[in-house]
C-alpha cells in the first residue's frame, strides 16, 4: 500500500491532495503547471511538503506530524525525469549503473538483464546523444529501476517521443509491467495514455483532484 | 637576461593559476550554490582587481601584506615575508588572475542543468559524489578557460607585481618587468625578444583555447 498526503503552498495555489493505492500503476494526469511534478518531487524527497504523510508499507519517507523526513538517497525511490536527464558525459551502460556504484555494488549482472531485456545492451557504450528518443526514454528507464526502488516515479516519460514511437513504447511498457512488477506512479498530461496504462487514474487541476477513476 | 625573467615567470604564472584554481572553484561553488548577506559585496570584491588599475591592486597588497601590514605583519612573525619576493609576485598574480577564473567557473557552474543533480540525488549519490561524478565533468570547459586565460593574466601581469615584488633580477623580475626595464635602459634587443616571445606565447594559448572549446562545441551539437 502506497499512500501519500501532501499539502504543499505554491505562488499560485496550493497542493492538497491525499491517495492510498494498493499497488500497480498510478497515474496522475492533468494539464502543465497542476502540481504533478511538485507532488513527485516530494515524494523522491527533492522537495518537502508543508504539512503531511508520505508512507510505502508501513514505511515512512515522511511525516510532519511525527517529524520524519529521510534523505533522498535513503528513500530507496526510482525516478524518471521529464526529458530524461540522462548524465551527458557518461555511456548508456554508465548511466544505468550509476546508482549501483552510489551503493557499492559491483556486481551489474541484474542491470545487464534490464539493458538487454530493454533493447538497450548492444548501445551500452554510446553517449546519450547519440541515440534515438525511443533508447533515451529506455534508457532512463532502466537507470531508475537498476537499484530495484521500491516505487518508481516516471514524469511525462512518453512525452518526447513521436507518434510512432509511443505506440510501440507502450506495449513495452505494459510488458515492462507484467515482467518487473513495480509499484509505478506515472504523470501525464494525455488522457488516452492515462487510461491506457493506469491501474487507478487521478485527474488533478490546481493542485486538488478533481477526479479519480479506476479502468477495468 | 631573457632565460631567467622566462622561467621566472612561467614558475610564477603555474604557482598563481593553481591557487586562482582553487580560490576561484571554491568561490564560484559557494556564489552559486548559497545565500547569504552581503552576497552581492563579496562578488563584487572578487572582481575588483579585473577593473582597478594594478598599481592600486598592488598598492592594496602592500598595505595588506607589507612587514607592517595586518596581515603581512602576522606572516612575519611566522618567518614569512612576501614583500620583494617571487612569493608577492605569486600573490599578485593570483590576485589579478581571480576575477578571470572566477567568471569562467562560474558561469559553467551556472549552465549545468540542475536537473542532472537532482537525478544524481534520487539515485544514491552524496554530495560529493554529485559534484566529482556529475558537476565537475561538466563544468570542466569552464575550468579549462578559467585556467588559460587566469595563467595568460599571470603572465603578463606587470604593475601589482611591481608594487609588491619590486623588480630585482633573478628573484622577482618577471617577463614584463624585463620588457619595461629593458626598454628603459635602450635594451631594445632584449625587450624585442621578450615582447616577440610573449606575444607569440599568448596568442598560441588564446587560440588553442578557443580553437579546443570550438571543436568541443561543434561535437555536442552533433
Amino acid at each position: 500500500m502506497i499512500s501519500f498526503n501532501i499539502f504543499k503552498k505554491l505562488d499560485y495555489f496550493d497542493i492538497d491532495i491525499a491517495v492510498d493505492f494498493e499497488g500497480g500503476i498510478l497515474v496522475i494526469e492533468g494539464e502543465s503547471g497542476a502540481g504533478k511534478t511538485t507532488i513527485l518531487d516530494c515524494i523522491a524527497g527533492l522537495k518537502c511538503p508543508d504539512r503531511g504523510a508520505i508512507t510505502i508499507g508501513d514505511r515512512i519517507l515522511y511525516s510532519s506530524h511525527k517529524n520524519i523526513n529521510l534523505a533522498v538517497k535513503d528513500r530507496n525511490i526510482g525516478y524518471s525525469f521529464q526529458n530524461y536527464a540522462l548524465f551527458p558525459h557518461m555511456s548508456v551502460m554508465d548511466n544505468v549503473v550509476y546508482s549501483l556504484k552510489c551503493k557499492g555494488i559491483q556486481d551489474f549482472s541484474y542491470a545487464e538483464r534490464i539493458m538487454d531485456s530493454f533493447g538497450i545492451y548492444h548501445i551500452k557504450d554510446k553517449l546519450p546523444k547519440t541515440i534515438s528518443g525511443g533508447e533515451k526514454q529506455r534508457t532512463a528507464l532502466a537507470r531508475a529501476i537498476a537499484s530495484k526502488p521500491s516505487l518508481l516515479l516516471l514524469d511525462e516519460p512518453f512525452s518526447a517521443l513521436d507518434r510512432n514511437t509511443k505506440a510501440s513504447v507502450y506495449e513495452e511498457f505494459l510488458n515492462f509491467k507484467e515482467h518487473f512488477h513495480m509499484d509505478t506512479i506515472l504523470i501525464t498530461h494525455d488522457e488516452k495514455e492515462a487510461t491506457l496504462l493506469g491501474d487507478k487514474i487521478i485527474k488533478m487541476k490546481d493542485g486538488k483532484i478533481i477526479h479519480t477513476s479506476e479502468p477495468l | 637576461m631573457i632565460l631567467n625573467p622566462m622561467l621566472l615567470s612561467l614558475k610564477i604564472a603555474s604557482i598563481a593559476t593553481i591557487f586562482s584554481l582553487i580560490l576561484g572553484v571554491y568561490l564560484a561553488r559557494i556564489m552559486t550554490k548559497k545565500d547569504f548577506l552581503g552576497k552581492n559585496a563579496v562578488e563584487v570584491l572578487i572582481t575588483l582587481p579585473m577593473v582597478l588599475p594594478p598599481s592600486v591592486t598592488g598598492y592594496i597588497l602592500l598595505i595588506l601584506f607589507g612587514r607592517r601590514g595586518i596581515i603581512g605583519s602576522w606572516l612575519y612573525t611566522m618567518g614569512i615575508s612576501l614583500v620583494f619576493s617571487w612569493t608577492g609576485a605569486v600573490l599578485a598574480a593570483a590576485i589579478v588572475s581571480l576575477p578571470l577564473m572566477y567568471q569562467s567557473v562560474k558561469a559553467a557552474f551556472i549552465n549545468v542543468d540542475s536537473i542532472y543533480e537532482k537525478a544524481a540525488k534520487t539515485l544514491g549519490a552524496s554530495d560529493r559524489r554529485i559534484f566529482w561524478t556529475i558537476t565537475v565533468p561538466l563544468v570542466w570547459p569552464g575550468v579549462i578557460s578559467g585556467i588559460v586565460l587566469a595563467f595568460a593574466r599571470s603572465l603578463g601581469e606587470f604593475g601589482a607585481t611591481l608594487m609588491i615584488a619590486g623588480n630585482i633580477p633573478g628573484k622577482t623580475q618577471t617577463m614584463p618587468l624585463a620588457i619595461y626595464f629593458a626598454s628603459d635602459s635602450g635594451d631594445a634587443y632584449t625587450a624585442n625578444i621578450l615582447v616577440g616571445i610573449m606575444t607569440v606565447f599568448s596568442f598560441m594559448l588564446i587560440y588553442s583555447l578557443n580553437h579546443w572549446l570550438k571543436k568541443k562545441n561543434s561535437h555536442n551539437v552533433g
